[in-house]
Parts: C-alpha cells; structure tokens; sequence
C-alpha cells in the first residue's frame, strides 16, 4: 500500500511539475517554491530526478543561464511533446478525479 | 583550531573547514549512492552539487570559509535520501534495465492450446524443453497403465499447474525470455491458432448440419 501511495503522490508530482512549467520558464528552486506551497514536497532534492527523467523523455528542455550568485542555472521550459502529454494527463486527471468521488459517495 | 580546503563545487571554489569537508563529502556520497540506479545518476548528482554551491554562494557572508553549519543548512534545503523517501529510487531502478533482462524463471503451466485432456502433458514436456509432448504422454500413460499411480498423480498435477493464459504465461511455461518482442510474437502465434481452431469449429458444424439434413 505504501507503494501504491507514493506511486500516486508521483504521477501526480509529475503532472504538477509539467503544470508550472508550461506556464514560464523557470529555475529548479522556484519550481520547489510552488510545490512547497502546495504542500506536495519538502526538500529540493525530490525534484532533480523527476526533472531529469522528464527531460530524458522528451517531456522537458533546459537552457543555461548565468547566475549572479554561483554556477549558472538550469531553467527548465516544456516541450511540445510535454504540452500534449500534461493535455493527456490533465484529461484523465479529470475524468480520475470524477469517478473517484463519485465511488466514494 | 581547524585545517581549511580548496575544492571546486559545481564549478566554483571554495574555501572549507575540514569538518565541513567530510560532512558534504558524506552526504554528497549518500546521495551518490541513493541515485546509482536512476536514469541519468550522474546528471542528479551534478544538479544538487551546483544547487549546493548556490547555497553557499547566497550565504550574506559569501567569501567567508564554507563552516559546518554551512553544510547543514544546504542538506536541509535540498534533503537526505531518507526524506526522499518512496519518491525516488524504488521504481527508477527498473528504468534502466533493458527489456530483454526481464528474464523469469520457467514456471510449470498446463498448456491448454496443445493439450490432450487437460494440457499437463504438453505443459511439462514445455517445461522439460521437449519438442513432442509424445513422449511424456507415454511416460504418463504408462504410469497410468504400468502402476496405476499415473492416474492419481495426473489429476493432482492438473490441479496443481495453472493453466498459462496469457501470451507471456506462455513464454514462461517453456522459460522464454519475457519482452516486448517475444509477447507480440507470441500474441500473432496465439491469434493464429485461434483462426485455426474457428475455421476447425465452422468446418465442424457445416459437418454437424450436412448430417443433420441427410437425416432430415
């Protein structure tokens, strides 16, 4: 059950990620700003991976900018196939979202 | 008193307590260590050793020596693998192997495509890698005939062996790698036979309904 939990809070981490995303531009730690917000994850670290594996899918691409303070800065932008992908997800997030609450009533 | 270090983190120097060092050399080799399996190790690994240096960077006393305290501050930031929890390796390690490694072990299945009766035969001459199930039918009948042991112990390995169902309970019955490839081709072999056997079915019952018009 704890798999299937973390399994859940994944996908659904993944679509979150490819949402902020689609909406500017932007840098890894500001991506974690807003999920912190919404309370989905705590440290930064979580996030490299997904980033890098949604990027190795082709979902995501990254520029290199120049930082004022330290290394220059990967800012991650979303590609066409990650639009058409998060479209796909947000539909069966949708459609997911419905049925569950209606078995639940 | 304290010894310092240079190191080159994410591409900037730094000076280090040597407390510190070890400190960050640890939980850059715990992270390290956590990340072996994921897909694309080396560029995680690379990202958080730069997003470190960013953190000492925007310390407001940038140029001072990178302390202890330093290092614990970034680790909260960015987290021990212990806080990453389920989030990460588990199901990343299975990315990285390539389809054709998913090899299970050969499982004894009934094969009810081929069988006689109840498919233990031509299950187990699968499993023993027999071509012909032939031979384990006269094995097994002459158990049946010889001791009469053949009978009962048939029965049991019928209830015992599952039936393989799926394309990929058929690769496993005769211990076939399980992958992409060997399912579909198993899948187009299964939909041929299932041809095979409406056509046998249609020619049965054209059969059935000439008998029945002559007696008609």
């Amino acid at each position: 059950m704890a798999s299937m939990k973390a399994q859940m809070r994944k996908g659904i981490l993944e679509m979150c990620i490819l949402s902020i995303i689609a909406k500017e531009e932007i840098y890894t730690s500001d991506i974690l700003i807003k999920l912190k917000e919404a309370e989905l994850i705590v440290v930064e670290g979580t996030l490299y991976p997904l980033l890098t594996r949604l990027k190795n899918a082709g979902m995501l691409a990254y520029t290199w900018r120049e930082s004022n303070s330290g290394p220059p800065r990967k800012y991650f932008s979303i590609t066409d196939e990650g639009s058409e992908f998060l479209t796909e997800l947000k539909a069966s997030w949708k459609q997911l979202n419905k049925s569950v609450s209606k078995s639940m009533k | 008193m304290n010894d310092i270090k240079n190191i080159n983190l994410g591409g900037v120097p730094f000076a280090i307590d040597m407390n510190a060092y070890y400190a960050l050399e640890d939980y850059l080799t715990d992270i390290e260590n956590h990340f072996s399996n994921a897909n694309g190790a080396q560029e995680i690994v690379k990202d958080i050793e730069s997003r470190i240096a960013e953190i000492f960077k925007e310390r407001p006393d940038a140029l001072e020596v990178v302390a202890l305290k330093d290092v614990h501050e970034a680790i909260a930031v960015m987290g021990t693998p212990e806080d990453f929890g389920a989030e990460s390796s588990d199901d990343e390690k299975y990315d990285d192997i390539p389809e054709t490694e998913w090899i299970f072990g050969k499982k004894m299945m009934r094969d009810e495509e081929n069988a006689l009766i109840g498919g233990v035969c031509s299950g187990l001459s699968a499993y023993l890698g027999i071509d012909d199930p032939i031979w384990v039918r006269l094995g097994m009948a002459g158990l049946i005939l010889g001791m009469g042991v053949g009978f009962g112990l048939y029965i049991i390995l019928w209830v015992v062996m599952p039936a393989a169902k799926t394309a990929s309970d058929r690769l496993a019955m005769r211990g076939d790698d399980i992958n992409v490839e060997n399912i579909s081709k198993e899948m187009e072999r299964g939909m041929e036979t299932l041809t095979e056997s409406m056509n046998k079915f249609g020619e049965k019952v054209t059969e059935f309904g000439d008998k029945f018009t002559k007696k008609g």
